[in-house]
């Protein structure tokens, strides 16, 4: 593991450079803006004075919606015997409404033309600089309360910050580009971050196939993660490199280093060009056998970038994203709603929806859920997926039935994840039949099983017979069958040197699928390496879907291939 | 405290030395980082004025052997 020493500033900052376990493809040259805890970035725009008041009147808004959101809290909590999160919520309630944090920003917004966000900010900032100098211990910690109420309130803001985006310009000068560097970002600071029009994001902690840098791929943000040493002696403001084709980072670069970058920025644009001739193309093989391309999809912004380049369909829509921001169960309506208007905009593409793939290493916030407290010794291996939506059956027939209805708009496949075995499946199936028959659904609707634990992959004849499709979920298939933690740095690097070890499994689970006569498909992360392309032409894969920003170069890369049948 | 002194329509200031915080702001008096046997002054300007300075010491007098 890591220790940071605090090394003493020079006069001239030094220039370091390192590695990076994975990356989001790009090459950014900017500079280093340090997000660390976890941090939101807040937008920070000078509004002109005219709209002074109305972002004064916002802040206020803001505040009382989060005196509001509190009191719920309070009442859902007042029931149970819980006297120390009581407490907590009442000091976070009087830290909200403090007379001094809302007139000491109001002034800031008046005195220097800046939106509620930027000045709240500032205003907690000051006060947590104060409370730092504190030497009583107990009182210094409180700074971690005033953090607390005053996200609060940040979010409020947020939240409808819409509005003030439209009406003020950003306070960054337009050719700067800004790289975030911090210690972990979640998927939502990453998304945020690219909202805000951040140029790349670079994370000390991180392995391969974490959500984070699956997301950043699929919106096309330049990241990378596990850069192992980038947050020692690194200040605001720095040059930084960031280069996702060699998987490194350059601190402080020299002259002739800035200059061979940008030179390789203009070369890779110009290779992109040849990229960009196969958009909007069919994804063939050189003898002009079809190899269907679809996208990965977790939020409906990453569907802007996959409709320039041309999609077969949506192979994977990781249907947990949906729920990640919210603070309690959507119910079917809504759900039912998002779903519906994903098919629509697909227009007649196929589109195949995993159910909830959460608990275990994922956890999962909503307090009505069984199981959500579970702290088992195995996460990974624990209570996910299909076992933890069997265990909550009511969930599972709100989750089944809004997907089943979005079905009524276009071809839809449903997706079961962490399928151990064929009796999971017809539990499964049994409850999508009871929705069906109560909502009245007569059209057949394809439901599938990830092949992604081993076990099942080793019974693919049995899994056959109790799904309609197969699709194979390479990056935990890879996980549990080389025992190696994906977010793990020390063993990550086993992912390259033993990733060997599946392709057995990944001929038997399709000559299982072959044979049954239902299609197999990809939709983990070998479905973008080049290397594999061949194989899963070979192997008859139905489609491969992955993260959009890889789609050109595969669909590329199939054209030079030939079909030569592996199976019988 | 703060809750307290929040009840009064008056301006109530905790004084200690040479720094004034408002109070009713709970960070104010947080920030004030007076401990136990610290000497404090409150000042009340207003109509309750009075109520509020005898509500607030009744409160220090009760209470406040308990805060850490």
């Amino acid at each position: 593991m890591n220790t940071v020493h605090r090394v003493n500033r020079c006069s001239a900052p030094v220039r370091r450079e390192g590695g990076a376990i994975a990356s989001s493809a790009g090459i950014v040259i900017g500079r280093v803006k340090k997000i660390l805890h976890g941090r939101q970035p807040v937008s920070e725009c000078t509004i002109s004075s005219t709209l002074i008041e109305q972002e004064v009147a916002r802040l206020l808004e803001a505040i009382e919606a989060a005196g509001q959101a509190i009191d719920i809290e309070r009442n859902h909590l007042i029931h149970a015997d819980v006297r120390e999160p009581l407490m907590i919520l009442d000091m976070h309630r009087m830290l909200i409404t403090d007379p001094e944090l809302l007139s000491k920003s109001s002034s800031r917004i008046r005195n220097d033309c800046i939106n509620a966000e930027w000045a709240l900010r500032l205003e907690m900032d000051a006060i947590e600089h104060v409370f730092e100098q504190i030497e009583d211990e107990y009182l210094c910690n409180r700074k971690h309360d005033i953090e607390h109420a005053g996200r609060r309130i940040l979010d409020h803001l947020m939240g409808t910050s819409g509005q003030s985006d439209a009406l003020s310009r950003p306070d960054q000068s337009g050719d700067v580009r800004m790289i975030y560097v911090g210690d972990d970002f979640s998927v939502s600071d990453v998304v945020s971050m690219w909202r805000h029009g951040v140029a790349g994001i670079i994370t000390e902690l991180g392995g391969p196939d974490a959500h984070n840098i699956i997301v950043a791929r699929g919106i096309g943000l330049p990241a990378l993660v596990g850069a192992t040493g980038i947050l020692t002696d690194i200040e605001d403001g720095d040059s930084l490199i960031l280069d996702a084709e060699q998987n490194v980072w350059i601190l402080n670069p020299r002259q002739n280093e800035q200059l061979a970058y940008a030179k390789f920025k203009t070369a890779i644009s110009i290779s992109q060009k040849d990229l960009e001739a196969f958009a909007c193309k069919a994804s063939l093989s050189a003898d002009g056998h079809e190899l269907k391309l679809m996208a990965n999809i977790e939020f409906p912004e990453e569907l802007d970038m996959a409709e320039k380049i041309g999609i077969d369909g949506i192979g994977l829509y990781r249907s947990e994203f949906l729920f990640i921001n919210e603070s309690s169960m959507p119910d079917e309506a809504y759900q039912y709603e998002q779903y519906a208007k994903l098919v629509r905009r697909m227009d007649g593409k196929p589109v195949t929806m995993r159910l909830l793939d959460i608990g275990g290493d994922r956890p999962w916030l909503y307090s009505d859920l069984a199981g959500h407290d579970y702290s088992g010794a195995n996460p990974a291996m624990g209570l996910r997926g299909l076992r933890l939506l069997l265990r909550n059956p009511e969930l599972l027939s709100i989750h089944l039935s809004a997907m089943l209805r979005a079905a009524e708009h276009g071809p839809v496949r449903i997706l079961v994840p962490m399928v151990t075995t064929s009796g999971e499946m017809e539990q499964l199936r049994d409850i999508a039949e009871q929705c069906k028959s109560r909502l009245g659904i007569t059209q057949a609707i394809p439901i599938g099983s990830m092949i992604e634990v081993p076990a099942a992959a080793l019974m693919a004849d049995d899994m056959a017979r109790v799904s309609d499709f197969f699709s194979i979920g390479t990056n935990d298939l890879l996980q549990y069958t080389l025992a190696a933690d994906r977010n793990d740095e020390e063993v990550a690097g086993l992912y390259q040197s033993g990733v060997k070890a599946v392709h057995q499994l990944i001929v038997h689970a399709s000559a299982a699928a072959k044979k049954a006569a239902i299609p197999i498909s990809v939709c983990g992360e070998l479905a973008a390496d080049p290397e594999w392309t061949a194989t899963f032409l070979n192997l008859d894969m139905e489609y491969l879907s992955m993260s959009s920003s890889n789609i050109l170069n595969i669909r590329r890369y199939l054209s030079r291939q030939t079909y030569q049948p592996l199976l019988p | 405290m703060a809750a307290e002194a929040s009840r009064f329509k008056s301006e109530i200031s905790l004084i200690k030395g040479e720094i004034e915080v408002n109070c009713k702001s709970i960070m104010g008096i947080m920030m004030l980082a007076a401990c136990k046997d610290t000497d404090l002054q409150l000042r009340a300007e207003g109509d309750d004025a009075l109520a509020a300075l005898a509500a607030i010491k009744a409160l220090v007098d009760n209470r406040f052997g308990e805060m850490e």
